[in-house]
């Protein structure tokens, strides 16, 4: 789970999913900005069929969280 | 192709519009877009949508809610960057809030035309994409009446109206009608709400996708990239049934049932031939059945005169359509085939790559529709070129006959009674104009495909000379058929383009129109006249035509002729008019 989710968002921040540490986040990660975490969370929906409320869009900004999320909500 | 992708289709463009703006492309025009909200989720999705519709580009999304700033600065980015196209998206929302009062409407779009006119003046090589983007929400919809004024959807509609109108503004502006083409798919499929919340972004990716398909689709169509002809099969696409088989009282077509579905599919096809599609048969059958259908049957739109050629044989039909190809004087590249049989569609996909193939509906009553919006034959205005093409092959068809029956050239030149017109580019003529720099192949010395834009600009210059040819006889008028554009520096005169459609060859037309440009060279002062040959895949024809006249080459490519020791004549045959426009 958590390769796949590094696919998606090397996949988003043009990076090779081996050069993403396990604990990314938007804080650590040089060129996860505002505009890509938007891209990122609509790559998310994409991939997991998931959906992910406003709220929600905000908070997900670590790798941790996300995959978090994800199992919760069955992706 | 609908406008509206999927997900999985967008995420694929995005993926690869980002492969193509990492890769190195020198030649890439710039895409500036200038909106009232945030559009950055938009570039990647116009470099891939231009690039198949193969105009390489790369993209940048200004700083969003600054259109008037941006363009007012002149110090701004946007003419720093010098782009190729600026994309402008004023969204009726933003613009107009927080009620669309016709007054606010009118202010906003006198703002709008100046802008548009102070962006066109200071970027005098680009060209500007103005966005028609309405809204399907009135700011008050619990008054349901359409015309209350606190409903507002008046304004929004004064708004939508008012930015279509200043379509006549510049030849470089071009309106893409969002308003309109979004209707089909709904705003509902292009809005997400949350982007508007978290990043205020009018348009979810899928909608970014569907807005750079459109501005794509007009791009396409400015540079001329359309197809030009569409080749149908008979049985089975323009009627139901097998006429060989069936008889003619026994095929399907007219005002009933499905037949009408067989001829809203004609009356789609003879739309396209009003413009200037042309219309050729290319099908396995018996010439004289399909004959006696095309003549006889009664639900049938199409008529023989429709045709500007047709293969009606027991020929594979790759073999028919590259015949085709050479009969008209066109590329394969400009062909839309329509076949209603798989096998068929697949044999000429992989025989001829260069024609367009598209899947028909097994169900006849889808296919009306899929021509109807298909985007393979756009343009952005017809000409009066465009309205009388289909009728030029026909009276081609009669000088043939003509030239048959002629004892010598020169007899058969005379009983033609040519006139040939030789008048200045203006405003009435520039988009023909246009038109012949992006299609003229064979008959084009040099083959400098200049824009509208490019035209402008040497149109404003004294040292360019810029001339269209009509070409007229017994059969009919071809309307503007050549482009010269001279280029005068005082002692010599320079021929930077010399292009002729086919239709007109081989009548000694362009010994007229050489002779003309020797004679407004030699008005200027000019001992020389200068001639140019640039070689392309499709110009060989005319590789030697300045040395047939008597021109000395003087390195490669390059001829003169001097005008002091000799005089080009005009063919006495054709009668010459030359002068300004009115």
């Amino acid at each position: 789970m958590r390769d796949r989710l590094k696919e998606v968002l090397g996949g988003v921040l043009e990076l090779p999913a081996s050069e993403i540490p396990d604990d990314a986040s938007a804080d650590t990660l040089s060129g996860w900005d505002s505009l890509r975490h938007l891209e990122l969370m609509l790559a998310l929906e994409l991939e997991y069929g998931v959906h992910i409320p406003t709220e929600d869009m905000l908070e997900l900004r670590s790798l941790e969280a996300i995959e978090a999320f994800v199992a919760a909500n069955g992706g | 192709m609908s406008l509206v992708p999927t997900g999985e289709e967008t995420a694929a463009r995005r993926r690869d519009g980002l492969e193509l703006a990492r890769a190195d492309r020198g030649a890439a025009a710039r895409v500036e877009v200038l909106s009232s909200f945030n559009v950055d989720l938009l570039p990647p999705f116009l470099v891939e949508a231009f690039e198949r519709a193969g105009l390489p580009v790369v993209a940048h999304a200004g700083p969003f809610g600054r259109i008037g700033e941006v363009v007012l600065d002149p110090s701004s980015e946007l003419y720093a960057a010098e782009p190729g196209a600026v994309v402008v998206v004023p969204a009726a929302e933003d613009l107009l809030a927080p009620f669309p009062s016709p007054e606010l409407v009118d202010e906003r779009l006198a703002e709008l035309e100046g802008l548009v006119r102070t962006l066109l003046e200071r970027l005098p090589a680009t060209t500007c994409y103005l966005v028609v983007f309405g809204t399907d929400r009135s700011p008050f919809s619990q008054v349901l009446d359409p015309l209350a004024s606190e409903r507002g959807q008046a304004g929004i509609e004064r708004y939508t109206t008012g930015v279509r109108s200043l379509s006549g503004l510049s030849p470089r502006l071009v309106l893409v009608d969002w308003d309109w083409a979004i209707r089909g798919a709904g705003w509902q499929a292009v809005r997400d709400e949350r982007l508007w919340y978290l990043g205020r972004m009018r348009l979810s990716q899928v909608g970014c996708a569907a807005l750079a398909e459109l501005v794509a689709r007009h791009a396409a169509a400015y540079h001329g990239r359309s197809r030009k002809v569409v080749a149908v099969d008979l049985d089975g696409v323009l009627w139901g049934g097998v006429v060989g088989e069936a008889g003619l009282a026994g095929i399907e077509v007219g005002e009933d049932g499905v037949g009408l579905a067989f001829q809203d599919l004609q009356r789609e096809l003879l739309r396209l031939h009003d413009a200037g599609v042309l219309l050729v048969a290319c099908s396995k059958n018996n010439p004289a059945d399909a004959a006696e259908v095309l003549e006889k049957h009664a639900g049938m739109l199409l008529r023989p005169e429709h045709f500007a050629a047709e293969r009606v044989n027991w020929q594979d039909k790759a073999t028919n359509l590259r015949e085709l190809a050479v009969e008209l004087d066109l590329g394969l590249d400009s062909f839309v085939f329509l076949d209603d049989n798989p096998v068929e569609r697949d044999w000429v996909r992989r025989a001829c790559p260069e024609v367009l193939v598209p899947e028909l509906p097994d169900d006849p009553v889808e296919r009306p529709a899929l021509l109807r919006d298909a985007s393979w034959f756009a343009r952005i205005a017809t000409t009066a070129a465009d309205r009388g093409r289909a009728a030029g092959y026909r009276e081609q068809r009669g000088r043939r006959d003509l030239q048959s029956r002629a004892a010598s050239f020169e007899e058969f030149l005379a009983s033609l009674e040519q006139q040939v017109e030789i008048l200045p580019v203006d405003d009435g003529s520039l988009s023909r104009a246009v038109q012949l720099c992006q299609r003229t192949n064979q008959f084009n010395l040099t083959t400098r495909r200049y824009t509208a834009s490019d035209l402008e600009r040497l149109l404003a210059d004294p040292g360019h000379e810029l001339l269209t040819l009509s070409v007229a006889d017994r059969f009919g008028a071809s309307g503007i058929t050549g482009l010269a554009i001279l280029r005068h520096e005082g002692e010599r005169a320079v021929v930077d383009t010399l292009l002729m459609s086919c239709r007109v060859l081989g009548r000694r037309v362009e010994d007229a129109f050489l002779a003309l440009l020797a004679a407004r060279a030699a008005a200027r002062g000019a001992s020389t006249l200068v001639g140019l040959y640039e070689p392309t895949p499709k110009n060989a024809q005319v590789a030697t035509f300045y040395p047939d006249r008597g021109f000395a080459p003087v390195e490669e490519g390059v001829f003169a002729l001097d005008l002091r020791a000799s005089t080009l004549l005009s063919p006495a045959e054709i009668e010459v008019k030359a002068g300004a426009r009115a």
